[in-house]
């Protein structure tokens, strides 16, 4: 390590599948600062290695796990990394992010991010020890669901400690929402990078490291580390006994709730499915994230029979009154956006099998907001007659039954039946099924918007319009949101801005101020930008779906004129043309991206 | 103080609101406030920041800031809702 160097090992490990060969990469330190992780490296490698129009389940498409320079940092919300590559759900940028342990794992085994190239010929995974990187194979592990392939990737490798990243079969099977899981409850969700991980044939990637990341400023963290949990009570009291969900009766009340395909705003019976009836009811206990205090992954656990319900410390356990579902605990518990996506969007208020649903999701790897609103815009369609039974293949696709939903998202993972079409996700469907079909639908180019409703949630409406990722609530387009994706720290912790460059100085020492911190957020977002105007999206692809123009009984729908002013003040922003939402060349320049630009720079407006 | 100048009324905070509770308290809390007070009273009484984001059901109806609370009220404030 030289001098100086904190935050990152200015290592970047590259495996192509289809040699079966390894390689270090050694970019330097003002790729680092350039970059930052995430997004932005994410977006870099794209634009160096895929090729205009490449197939995005093909093998010219990389698969990057990156973590940013404050992920590994000893200090609360540092445990994110994201995934990202070519989306096989919206034909653009594709990126998720994750929490949990294993982003943190790759950086104390030494690496900055992995970078997957081509495809391998059969089933394999990587274990990475340390320094040392092996291919193996997995031809044994696929097609298993996601807690059996980590018990026996975990016994295959001798260490009960190492953290894994994988697919499940829904991954494997290149459903088009197909999910990254890593410490089996914890996911990359959106925009289908499992299906592209599954495209590789590589089923998971384990990896162990002992080396903690050198940081600049210790003593800051540990201070910063300290505050969140003294301060417990004051910042995070609903994150910490809840998690996330506490406030599902408050958005019901207020007219926002997703409800029967984002059509009613209102389930008065929400109280049945969220925060508090999971704590009252199934909730085993509550687990944290890497270096984390805050403790806000819920963990749910539902036997089917009394019989089963003994506890080895004999604490109380859930029992599925009619006796139908088992919950594992392995799998975690569901996040607000799987509480509605497969609750209160699809007209469920059955507790046990929501939290079936999600276990479902999470041990076949898949996204739970793209599966849910596949489920729910199809549902629409069965009740206005564009779908009947014969379509389905006698499932009868009816709001409220909870059985459905269960032996569906099945039928999505293995592609089984109506699910097979069902995996390639609710736009792909909708071209099939034509009839106008599309005015059900309730996605951003491709993605499906997450369980925040833009008609009554002004502030998600610049986040659905303008992230390159589509109909995605993780504040890609903006800030404060984008940057945390991209250093590497979670949303929810309650930092102010200062604390948040402290975290960043404080791992890096950088010495970054706001502007610099501003100057990465556009850096990285343009390269994103970059990649959606080459896979041919324009402005146009800024809006949303007709159904987020219609009334709700609450809330106006959004206007063309709205949508209008958001795009354009961020357009304006950022540097890209007001008329397309094109990158200019001046922006590009000034970012100092023209190498990242060069692919498409004929197409840049001056 | 006569007792018909005053309203006793629970309030309950959800979500990123809980912090508002006393440490340890679950809620819902006893609060007894002016006669005629409203809703926004009682969030300046609690300490809650005027500028905070907050829906607000009022017997289990959506209410408004400026409503004026009755005896016996179950007043509830719940934070913006989060991902995950």
């Amino acid at each position: 390590m030289a001098m100086g160097q904190y935050g990152f090992w200015n290592k970047i490990l590259h495996v192509d599948l289809s040699r079966r060969e390894t390689r270090i990469e050694e970019p330097g330190p003002a790729f680092y600062r350039h970059y930052g992780g995430g997004r932005g490296f994410i977006a870099h490698f794209i634009l160096k290695y895929v090729p205009e129009g490449a197939e995005p389940l093909g093998p010219n498409n990389v698969l990057v796990f990156a973590p940013g320079v404050v992920t590994g940092a000893p200090v609360p919300g540092a445990g994110r990394h994201s995934v990202g590559a070519m989306s096989p759900l919206t034909g653009g940028y594709g990126e998720a992010e994750s929490g949990g342990y294993w982003g943190a794992e790759l950086k104390r085994a030494g690496w900055d991010a992995i970078v997957v190239h081509g495809q391998a010929e059969t089933p394999v995974y990587l274990w990475i020890n340390g320094d040392a990187v092996e291919i193996r194979d997995a031809s044994h592990l696929w097609g298993k669901v996601t807690g059996d392939a980590e018990e026996t990737i975990i016994e295959e490798v001798g260490d009960s400690r190492a953290r894994v990243a994988q697919i499940g079969p829904a991954g494997e099977n290149l459903v088009r929402f197909a999910a990254i899981g890593n410490d089996l409850n914890e996911f990359a969700g959106r925009t289908g990078m499992g299906a592209v991980m599954g495209s590789k044939k590589l089923k998971a990637i384990a990896v162990r490291g002992r080396t903690p990341v050198p940081m600049a400023d210790q003593k800051v963290l540990t201070g910063i580390a300290k505050w969140v949990s003294s301060t417990m009570e004051q910042n995070h009291r609903s994150f910490h006994e809840f998690g996330t969900g506490d406030n599902m009766q408050g958005k019901s009340l207020q007219g926002g709730l997703p409800a029967l395909n984002y059509r009613l705003g209102q389930d008065e019976n929400v109280g049945l499915i969220d925060a508090r009836a999971i704590r009252d009811q199934v909730r085993q206990e509550m687990k944290a994230c890497y270096a984390c205090s805050v403790r806000c992954k819920k963990v749910v656990r539902i036997e089917q029979s009394e019989e089963d319900a003994h506890s080895e410390k004999g604490e109380r356990i859930a029992v599925d009154p009619l006796g139908r579902y088992r919950v594992d605990p392995k799998y975690g518990g569901p996040e607000y956006e799987s509480l509605a996506s497969l609750g209160s969007n699809l007209g469920i208020q059955d507790i046990v099998a929501v939290c079936k649903s999600n276990e479902i999701c999470n041990y076949l790897g898949m996204d739970t907001i793209s599966a849910g609103a596949t489920i729910a815009f199809a549902m629409e369609c069965y009740e206005k007659g564009l779908l009947t039974k014969e379509d389905t293949g006698g499932i009868e696709l009816n709001f409220h039954d909870p059985a459905v939903v269960v032996q569906l998202l099945e039928m999505i993972g293995h592609r089984e039946g109506y699910g097979d079409l069902l995996a390639e996700g609710s736009q792909r469907v909708a071209e099939r099924l034509g009839q106008g079909s599309e005015a059900f639908l309730t996605t951003v180019k491709g993605l499906e918007l997450a369980m925040h409703d833009p008609r009554q949630a002004a502030g998600m409406r610049g986040s659905y319009l303008l992230a390159p990722t589509g109909g995605d609530h993780m504040g890609q387009h903006d800030t404060k949101g984008g940057m945390r994706n991209v250093v590497g720290m979670c949303h929810f912790l309650r930092y102010d801005e200062q604390q948040t460059l402290d975290i960043l100085n404080a791992a890096t020492g950088w010495g970054v101020n706001q502007d610099d911190y501003f100057e990465l957020a556009r850096r990285t977002a343009t390269l994103a930008r970059l990649i959606d105007v080459r896979s041919g999206f324009t402005r146009k692809d800024d809006a949303f779906p007709a159904r987020f123009h219609e009334d709700l009984p609450m809330h106006k729908g959004v206007t063309a004129e709205q949508e209008a002013a958001i795009v354009e003040e961020f357009y304006g922003r950022y540097g890209w043309a007001i008329d397309t939402g094109i990158p200019t060349r001046t922006t590009v320049r000034a970012l100092g991206i023209e190498e990242d630009a060069r692919t498409v720079a004929e197409s840049l407006p001056d | 103080m006569s007792t018909d100048a005053t309203v006793a009324i629970t309030v309950s905070f959800f979500g990123d609101l809980r912090r508002y509770h006393a440490p340890g308290e679950p809620g819902p809390a006893r609060l007894t406030c002016h006669a005629g007070a409203t809703v926004a009273d009682v969030l300046r009484q609690l300490r809650v920041p005027e500028a905070t984001d907050t829906a607000i059901s009022r017997n289990g109806e959506l209410s408004g800031l400026d409503e004026v609370v009755r005896d016996g009220d179950e007043l509830i404030f719940f934070g913006p809702s989060e991902g995950g």
